[in-house]
């Protein structure tokens, strides 16, 4: 937690101080769907709470975001960190790269034979467009890949015929698609 | 610039989908509480100081003995807590004896006898915050240990979950164990005794403790509480599990019957009868003319069906089935009044109306489903139920409608 606040405070810094001119608040909001090879795809819905700023001729955002990701057998809320990168703002569709990352509490979705659940951390690269109107909203489309951490335990520590601990430890690793506004 | 950076921008894009695989990956890692066999020599154990200890959590709950208002709680193989228990709703931990190898007990005017592994512990619980070394009694369970040919023990032992009930104690609140207060006692009622649980391994009857193992009967003479005198072992036969002590009988629980001795002469029980039945765990409790005993089938009892068999025992000599009732898997049972308390294991707790004994599993008043019931004991002041997940009291004052009073819960170990 520690060094995530101290990331963020970096960040922050660099934005406000370093380059930091026209800063403009921006509300992100996404949401697509997370792909895997086999089984069917999860949901996903974000927003970021973040500033923009010129580096140099392009333009950078970074904010924090928070979420939820429905996987088949558990819910998460990843709180994150983003950053993306314009790189021809002045163009009317501009290829972006971003990238996001954090932790993401859990819960169960069902599953009595589980005792309980843990989240884990979480990463998200992404490529994608921007398309620039006359006016905001504007629009996203990010493909990405994003990897994501998570336990279900049973605990028991009685003497008996099943286990006593039991720790099934995912990590999802998933290919995002996504359209995201804006404002 | 902008084709140095777009350029930038291609080259992170191939780099991060490179080699990516889109497969959720999961991991599955199991572990498992097992019965490790750790060998002690007699002279190893017989060498760790017993002493009482600060209180300390439930963390798993054997068999269970009632004595005036204090609750005693084995803990298999590791040694006992003893327990405040004036209120029932509101159990208050004393302190806890460590105790190797300990699996039953019995407490007769204020003296608590526990086994340790092959030894019979005495202690001195006049003030259970002061417990004195306990005296030491060699070698009188030397039977239960296979290993003992080798000179070794193995450490693990039956460890069936038990409970006992005790009796009111009126006096002003303190801790002392007040021997002026006499308890019920299991069935005799004429001494200051506890109060053990049907599926108990020592009693207490006519100045005697009686223990039983997986073959004999060990008799000790208690007329001097404090000084118990090792007198007879009697071979009983194979599969012995419970003893249960009523108007000068003992009732023997084993996984082919049940037998019936009488200890008028306590020091030389002299066996009446054996109902038989088919293999199966059995602990029994005896009121009036009437024996109450569960069969239940498991790994142990393979052959057995589940039900409650009320026997007429009216002629000792001579034990009649007159009826059976289908159960779940019933385990230890108890009388209070009218009312006949089952144990189905993880499927509950039943409570029947015993008054007419033909139809007794017709008269079912309640079924407490929500919990897991090894034994259980009508105290005076609630019923106490002892399971995997800890220690319930409940009361019956409306027995359509038992009222949970507390719940001492298992705290879990870390593996």
């Amino acid at each position: 937690m520690g060094r995530f606040i101290s990331l963020l405070a970096g960040v922050l810094c660099y934005a406000m101080f370093a380059n930091g001119q026209d800063l403009k608040h921006v509300v992100i909001v996404e949401a697509g769907a997370l792909l895997v090879e086999e089984g069917p795809p999860a949901e996903s819905m974000h927003v970021i709470n973040g500033l923009r700023f010129k580096v140099f001729d392009q333009i950078a955002e970074t904010g924090i975001g928070i979420g939820a990701d429905l996987y088949g057998v558990m819910n998460v809320i990843p709180i994150t960190l983003n950053m993306k990168w314009v790189a021809l703002p002045s163009r009317s569709v501009s290829p972006t790269i971003g990238v996001g990352g954090g932790f993401s509490p859990a819960w169960k979705k069902g599953l009595p034979e589980f005792t309980r659940v843990e989240g884990g951390v979480m990463f998200n690269p992404v490529l994608g467009v921007l398309i620039n109107g006359k006016s905001w909203p504007q629009l996203r489309i990010d493909v990405g890949f994003r990897t994501q951490r998570g336990k279900l335990i049973y605990d028991d520590s009685r003497v008996s015929d099943r286990p006593s601990r039991m720790v099934e430890s995912y990590r999802f690793k998933r290919v995002y698609t996504g359209l995201g506004l804006a404002f | 610039m902008k084709i140095f950076s777009t350029s930038i921008l291609v080259i992170l894009g191939i780099l991060l989908f490179t080699n990516i695989s889109c497969k959720d990956e999961l991991v599955r890692t199991q572990s498992f509480t097992v019965r490790v066999p750790v060998f002690m020599t007699a002279k190893q154990i017989r060498s760790q100081v017993i002493r009482p200890q600060a209180p300390k959590s439930l963390g798993s709950a054997g068999r269970i003995y009632l004595y005036k208002n204090f609750l005693l709680i084995n803990e298999p193989n590791k040694g006992l807590h003893i327990v405040d228990n004036s209120n029932p709703a509101r159990p208050i931990f004393l302190n806890y004896i460590q105790i190797p190898g300990n699996s039953d007990l019995a407490i007769n005017q204020n003296m608590l006898y526990a086994d340790s592994y092959m030894d019979l512990l005495v202690f001195n619980l006049n003030n259970p915050f002061d417990i004195p070394e306990p005296k030491r009694i060699n070698d009188v369970f030397k039977s239960s240990y296979p290993e003992n040919k080798r000179g070794e023990i193995v450490s693990f032992k039956d460890s069936l979950i038990t409970m006992s009930s005790n009796s009111t104690w009126g006096g002003p609140r303190d801790y002392l164990f007040d021997s002026s207060v006499s308890g019920p006692g299991n069935s005799t009622g004429q001494n200051n005794y506890g109060t053990g649980g049907s599926t108990a391994r020592f009693t207490l009857m006519n100045d005697h403790l009686y223990t039983v193992d997986h073959t004999s009967l060990k008799l000790f003479n208690v007329s001097t509480p404090a000084d118990p005198k090792f007198e007879n072992t009697i071979f009983l036969g194979t599969g012995i599990e419970t003893i249960f002590p009523y108007d000068n009988k003992l009732f023997i629980g084993s996984t082919t019957g049940m037998h019936i001795y009488n200890a008028v002469k306590p020091s030389a029980p002299v066996k009446l009868s054996t109902y038989s039945h088919l293999t199966s765990c059995d602990p029994v409790i005896v009121e009036g003319n009437f024996a109450y005993v569960t069969l239940r089938s498991g790994t142990t009892c393979r052959l057995g069906s589940n039900v409650l068999e009320v026997l007429d025992i009216g002629n000792p000599t001579a034990p009649k089935l007159i009826s059976s009732f289908p159960m779940t898997n019933p385990h230890g049972l108890a009388l209070q009044g009218d009312l006949l308390f089952i144990c189905e294991g993880n499927n509950g707790l039943r409570t029947f109306d015993r008054r007419d004994p033909l139809n007794i599993g017709s008269k079912q008043l309640s079924f407490l489903k929500d919990l897991d019931s090894r034994d259980v004991i009508a105290g005076p002041l609630s019923v106490i139920v002892t399971g995997k997940s800890g220690i319930m009291q409940y009361e019956f004052s409306d027995p359509r409608a038992p009222k949970l009073l507390s719940n001492i819960k298992v705290v879990k170990d870390i593996l």
